[in-house]
């Protein structure tokens, strides 16, 4: 007497009773009979990355950083800039002036995380980006300056060869001469060109080029890269300039730089207000020397880093703003006295612009020792044929970096104008690809515009920035930047060692978890959280996730509820 | 082993034979309940007991049990099907082998009290097959075969034994002994239940398509149950001696007028039957055993070869007639072969008014008087 | 694989990778329901046996002949839910399988008041299971809500000394897991009032179901807390400041009609709630 039951009917025979049911995993198919907005996947351009002029992904290697995954991190930014090292201590960080996390506490500190990066890679085994297989053009790049050596860099590891010519003794440019101990040691960069070296760029120290060899004697070099930036003093056009005690403000740090002596008097005026003036001062203070800073306009008006006049100002240097060179002193040939004219704003002309005007009897006279002529330079291009069409602003270049002449192209503060180390950098960058697609036989006219995004390689995000407003602040606390560290201006004014020091790794763990990452996903599984359908799902072994569209009902809480805008919604067609 | 019982000893000792496992009841049916327990507990079965405030909950809570795999009882007095209504759908159509005893009682307002099948006749349409019962003996025997058509079929089922006035009176009961009935039983085996293993879902809101099915396979289901319930009685005869049919045709032996009726009236028109067959009266009975499934094709044919046919109904429906009436027509009509035998519709004793002899003695004379029933329904003893 | 997370993203939810619930069921578009049955299948495991009565839940689910939860899924009958769960846990009981949960799972308001009595009943009974009641706030819909939002389930049932008593919410899942995976844990009758997002009856835009869901949180409108055997209270979380009211109301279709009068008293109801609440935590 078996009791053979109604339910044990094997499963692929058609149902008796509906209401038992076969237990199926995304089985019921499209959720909801109409159509509805698709979410998706779509990283956009943070703010960081956007700023960042030497084109570094930063989003990237600061999630690299938090992870504690410094090296992946270094070598990222590699793929961009040499000189990590330079710009983590250099750089005045448009990024950080970009950054989202100022609306709430404070952007993050990315070049500390810069610099950190940089030095943990000079303390471990050299291990460097893999040039490509060498190819037989070649390339000559004029200036050794941070723009002429990451335009070598990148054509070298894209298996050109490339030979830079530097006419002065060592190679870096304002790096090397321009931006004192102080704020970039030597140790850094030297590093930091050996590896560049090391790649087979080969540097041509002491070469003059218009004088040591000339622009035409270049003619065997498939293209021409010209990064001579802005070296020739400017004169102050003022009675007296030519006595001794005079000195021109590049040439001071030249020589501070490059370890020569310097006889300047107790009591210098630095005449100017750009980093040359700021530094010049800073380095005679250091010698000694009592400097004080005379600018004509206002303090607003300084071209110099604001970090860096805080700097000076911290020091106990002097800054004294809307005051105009009328004349040197001299005595016995030697400048023994400044004259000055107090300025005053005028009233806004039609264009609304306040201009300085002089203030009729308030001359004064300093006494000073020395007299420092720091302002802006000029760039030094008379070397320059007239087929290569240039200003005195420097050359006239089109899509950044190509010049009147085919096959010549040119890079820095001499054809973007006066900038900073990243700007020359990302210049450098933008060249090196174009050079790259000219050696190819392209023309001028296939080469896209959209060259000049300053990025090696190539970024799958989508070109939106990403503003505080997209992000979903409820997932933020506040949480304060780490604090820079300066040595005390007591020591520090006594020697050129290092203002800023560097953190700990932690400390820059710390400082990489602060990051929103915007735009970015970090897979911090929100949306799949929060998905109602269990649409969403991680890809197995594999960075991010997907969607199940035939799940989704389109309620958009992944979109809304993602930290940092990674999703958006599209129409399904 | 024959032991002296009351009715309500009997429905224990037929659900503690079957194994039963959780037992649900509310607080009405104590003496059941509490027989039922002291058996489980001497033999230290560790069935579970819940005990709720209402018949409903009570059904409620045997249909979680039912899904769950076990082998529920519950027990419905004094026409507490009624509360259980929406339950009884939720069971059916679920295809839970649930069995539910009903005590029946009259629906009279203001009062449990007397006996009638209304209770039971009213849920014909719910989906659960129906016992109608003459005696503890019967209702013993059938709870053990409910069960196990019950879990063949899937679909639940009543045991109804109308309280009578005898219900308290203690009767001898041939209790089967337990490895004869685990024989006869075997333990109850779901495919489908609330199985954390195999995840199904049960009775969800489901489209009109799909329920429209459920009552086709429902209807399929209960046409299977007709064989698996004659199956079932004539093993447990073979078993146990005792078979009751699915119908009982009592002296039908060329009778020229049979009497249809069930549950306990039938004691009463059987003494009848014999008093007419004593004076050679050609007077048959057919007792219905099962009303749901509806054994139609077996009343055709017991019914074949009366010339008139009285059906004795204990209940009506108000505005077509006697219940069972109905049903006996309904199954007659414009099925071939055609019978020629005119089908008279009594009403006796309703809402528990006593069924004497002579009320029964009164069918038969109206019956053997008339060529055809002058009505419809023919109320016998009723005040005007 | 990337894996770490701002450390100052408020919610670094922790929350078990293990999917239970599969997709497709049939819910609304932005509702909490899905959301809350996947939480606390997270929370309560595969041993676990679902029991719903006819409620918004009734598809929680899945379209019609599919089951998304994935554990076994009983919908009862009208107002029987609570007796439906007696007799499984009878019957699991029976079975030996003591270690299977049964989930009493009860969703939009109407049916709180509805399933309320048998709960009550189970109560006495001393039942052994999780009473789940998903509040989408239905009742005060329309009217002066000032009382309404007090979560008094949570209270009525702690005031009989049941085992465990809770809210959650789905836009906290850690908590929300948690306090399943503790109510698990413990023995005799046991409820969770969940705060339950329905943009259709707020009138609000599907995707802000969550963002919505936060701030009854914040605004401690629906404050998170436990209460164990009826006396020990804790609250969950504390918000961070105090978000007046007004940011949970105002963004809602159904609290249109609220003057700032009104807005004011619910403002000082909620913040009198609040400070009995930390009272009873403190005591
Ligand atoms: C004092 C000072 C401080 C600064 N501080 C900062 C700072 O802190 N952060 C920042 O971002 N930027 C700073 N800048 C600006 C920054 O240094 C420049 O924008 C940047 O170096 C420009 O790079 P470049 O490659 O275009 O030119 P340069 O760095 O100027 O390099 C040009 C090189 O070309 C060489 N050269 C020129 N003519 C010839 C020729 N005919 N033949 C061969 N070689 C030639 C020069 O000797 C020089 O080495 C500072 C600038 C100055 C002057
Ligand atoms: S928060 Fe991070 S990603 Fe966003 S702008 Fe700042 S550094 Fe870039
Ligand atoms: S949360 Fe889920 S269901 Fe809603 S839009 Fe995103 S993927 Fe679709
Ligand atoms: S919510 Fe988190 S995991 Fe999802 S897309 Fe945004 S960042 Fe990525």
């Amino acid at each position: 007497m078996t009791q053979k039951t109604e339910q044990s009917r094997s499963p692929s025979e058609p149902y008796s009773s509906p209401h038992a049911q076969v237990p199926e995993r995304h089985a019921s198919g499209p959720n909801t009979p109409f159509q509805h907005p698709e979410p998706y996947f779509n990283d956009k351009t943070s703010p960081c990355n956007m700023g960042c002029p030497a084109g570094e992904d930063i989003v990237e290697a600061i999630y690299l950083t938090a992870e504690g995954r410094f090296q992946e991190a270094w070598e990222l930014i590699l793929q961009e800039n040499p000189f990590p090292g330079v710009c983590g201590r250099v750089c005045p960080h448009p990024c950080e002036s970009e950054c989202n996390r100022r609306e709430l506490d404070g952007a993050i500190c990315i070049h500390a995380v810069e610099r950190f990066l940089a030095d943990y890679g000079r303390s471990i085994p050299r291990s460097r980006p893999k040039s490509r297989p060498q190819r037989s053009k070649q390339v000559a790049i004029v200036g050794s300056g941070p723009a002429g050596l990451s335009c070598a860099y990148h054509l070298a590891l894209m298996g050109y060869g490339a030979t830079v010519f530097e006419a002065l003794p060592k190679a870096g440019g304002m790096l090397r001469v321009g931006i004192p101990r102080y704020r970039l040691p030597r140790a850094v960069l030297d590093q930091e060109i050996a590896d560049i070296r090391a790649l087979g760029v080969e540097i041509r120290t002491n070469t003059l080029v218009g004088r040591d060899i000339t622009l035409d004697q270049l003619r065997g070099f498939d293209a021409l890269f010209i990064a001579t930036g802005f070296h020739r003093g400017q004169k102050m056009d003022v009675p007296g300039e030519e006595a001794r005690g005079v000195f021109s403000g590049l040439e001071i740090l030249k020589r501070v730089s490059l370890g020569e002596k310097i006889r300047i008097g107790e009591q210098v005026a630095v005449i100017g207000g750009g980093n040359t003036a700021v530094h010049v001062a800073r380095c005679l203070l250091r010698l000694g020397c009592r400097p004080t800073i005379l600018y004509r306009r206002s303090r607003g008006e300084m071209t110099a880093i604001d970090k860096e006049i805080n700097g000076a100002q911290e020091e106990g240097i002097e800054i004294i703003c809307l005051a105009a060179l009328t004349q040197i002193l001299v005595r016995g040939g030697w400048a023994k006295g400044v004259e000055f004219v107090k300025m005053r704003l005028s009233r806004p002309d039609e264009s609304g612009r306040r201009r300085q005007v002089p203030k009729k009897g308030s001359n004064f006279w300093l006494k000073v020792d020395g007299v420092v002529s720091a302002i802006e330079e000029l760039a030094d291009i008379e070397f320059l044929p007239d087929d290569i069409k240039s200003e005195s602003q420097g050359i006239l270049v089109e899509r950044g970096c190509f010049t009147s002449r085919k096959g010549v192209f040119a890079g820095g503060d001499v054809a973007t104008g006066r900038a900073t180390v990243a700007h020359a950098i990302g210049s450098g960058n933008k060249a090196a690809l174009a050079i790259e697609r000219y050696l190819k036989g392209e023309d001028f006219f296939s080469i896209p515009e959209s060259l000049g995004t300053d990025q090696i390689l190539p970024r799958k995000a989508d070109s939106g920035v990403v503003r505080f407003n997209d992000l979903n602040p409820v997932y933020f606390k506040k949480e304060l930047p780490v604090p820079l560290r300066a040595r005390p201006v007591k020591t520090r004014v006594k020697g050129f060692k290092e203002v800023y020091s560097g953190y700990k790794a932690e400390e820059i763990v710390t400082e990489a978890q602060r990051c929103f990452s915007c735009g970015v996903c970090n897979m911090c599984d929100n949306c799949l959280i929060f998905c109602p359908c269990i649409a969403i799902s991680r890809r197995r072994g594999k960075f991010g996730y997907k969607i199940d569209v035939t799940s989704c009902d389109g309620c958009g809480i992944c979109v809304q509820e993602c930290p940092r805008d990674a999703l958006s919604f599209r129409k399904v067609p | 082993m024959k032991k002296m019982l009351t009715e309500k000893e009997a429905v224990s000792w037929g659900a503690y034979r079957s194994r039963v496992q959780v037992i649900a009841a509310s607080t009405p049916e104590d003496l059941i309940v509490e027989e039922l327990a002291t058996l489980c507990t001497e033999d230290k079965r560790g069935a579970k007991f819940v005990m709720v405030r209402s018949e409903q909950a009570a059904l409620a809570v045997g249909v979680g049990a039912s899904a769950t795999g076990s082998r529920v009882f519950t027990v419905a007095s004094a026409h507490s099907l009624v509360p259980m209504h929406e339950l009884l759908y939720k069971a059916s159509l679920s295809r839970l082998p649930v069995v539910v005893v009903d005590i029946n009682r009259a629906m009279v307002p203001g009062g449990l009290t007397w006996t009638g099948q209304i209770d039971s006749l009213a849920h014909r349409d719910t989906g659960w097959f129906q016992f109608h019962c003459e005696s503890s003996q019967e209702v013993m025997d059938t709870i053990i075969q409910a069960y196990r058509i019950s879990e063949q079929v899937l679909l639940p089922g009543i045991v109804v034994l109308a309280a009578s006035a005898a219900s308290h009176a203690v009767k001898p009961v041939d209790i089967p002994n337990q490895k004869s009935v685990d024989r006869y039983l075997k333990p109850c085996r779901l495919i489908n239940k609330l199985d954390v293993n195999d995840p199904h879902s049960f009775a969800v809101l489901d489209t009109p398509e799909n329920c429209y099915e459920s009552y086709y396979k429902m209807q399929k289901a209960m046409g299977k149950a007709l064989q698996v319930a004659e199956k079932a009685d004539d093993d447990y005869g073979k078993l146990f001696g005792r078979g009751y049919g699915l119908v009982e045709k009592y002296r039908c032996q060329g009778a020229e007028t049979i009497l249809v009726t069930y549950g306990t009236i039938t004691g009463t028109v059987r003494e009848v039957v014999d008093q007419q067959r004593a004076r050679g009266k050609k007077v048959g009975l057919l007792k219905v055993r099962l009303f749901r499934p509806f054994p139609a094709r077996l009343i055709r044919s017991a019914l074949s070869k009366a010339r008139k046919v009285a059906v004795i109904d204990g209940e009506v429906s108000p505005g077509s007639g006697g219940i069972l009436h109905q049903e006996v027509t309904s199954s007659l009509f414009k099925v071939k072969p055609r019978l020629k035998a005119a089908v008279f519709g009594f009403v006796v004793g309703l809402s528990g008014d006593d069924i004497a002899p002579d009320i029964i003695q009164k069918v038969v004379d109206y019956t053997t008087k008339r060529q055809e029933p002058e009505e419809k329904v023919i109320w016998l003893g009723v005040k005007r | 694989m990337r894996h770490v997370l701002p450390r100052s993203q408020v919610q670094n939810f922790k929350i078990p990778k293990m999917e239970i619930m599969g997709s497709g069921h049939s819910i609304c578009p932005g509702c909490g329901i899905s959301l809350s049955l996947r939480y606390a299948l997270k929370g309560l495991g595969r041993k676990t046996i679902l029991v719903v009565p006819a409620c918004c839940c009734s598809n929680a689910d899945g379209s019609l002949l599919y089951t998304a939860a994935n554990v076994p899924v009983f919908y009862a009958a009208y107002g029987t839910a609570a007796f439906a769960v007696s007799g499984i846990r009878a019957a699991l009981d029976f079975q030996g399988k003591t270690d299977v949960q049964v989930v009493l799972w009860a969703a939009d308001s109407n049916n709180r008041n509805f399933e309320f009595w048998t709960m009550n009943g189970a109560d006495r009974r001393e039942e052994n299971f999780i009473c789940v009641c998903c509040d989408d706030q239905a009742a005060i819909k329309a009217r002066f809500p000032k009382s309404d939002f007090r979560g008094g389930l949570v209270e009525i049932m702690a005031a009989r000394g049941i085992s465990y008593a809770a809210t959650a919410s789905v836009a906290y899942p850690d908590d929300f897991i948690d306090k399943f995976h503790k109510a698990k844990r413990i023995n005799g009758t046991r409820l969770i009032h969940i705060h339950l997002p329905c943009p259709p009856l707020w009138k609000i835009s599907a995707n802000l179901s969550i963002q919505m869901a936060r701030l009854a949180v914040q605004t401690r409108l629906f404050p998170l807390y436990e209460v164990e055997n009826g006396e020990k209270y804790t609250v969950n979380v504390i918000p961070d400041r105090g978000f007046p009211v007004e940011e949970f109301l105002r963004p809602q279709g159904r609290f249109q009609h609220l003057t700032n009068m009104q807005t004011e008293v619910i403002q000082k109801d909620v913040e009198r709630n609040w400070k009995s609440l930390l009272n009873r935590a403190a005591e």
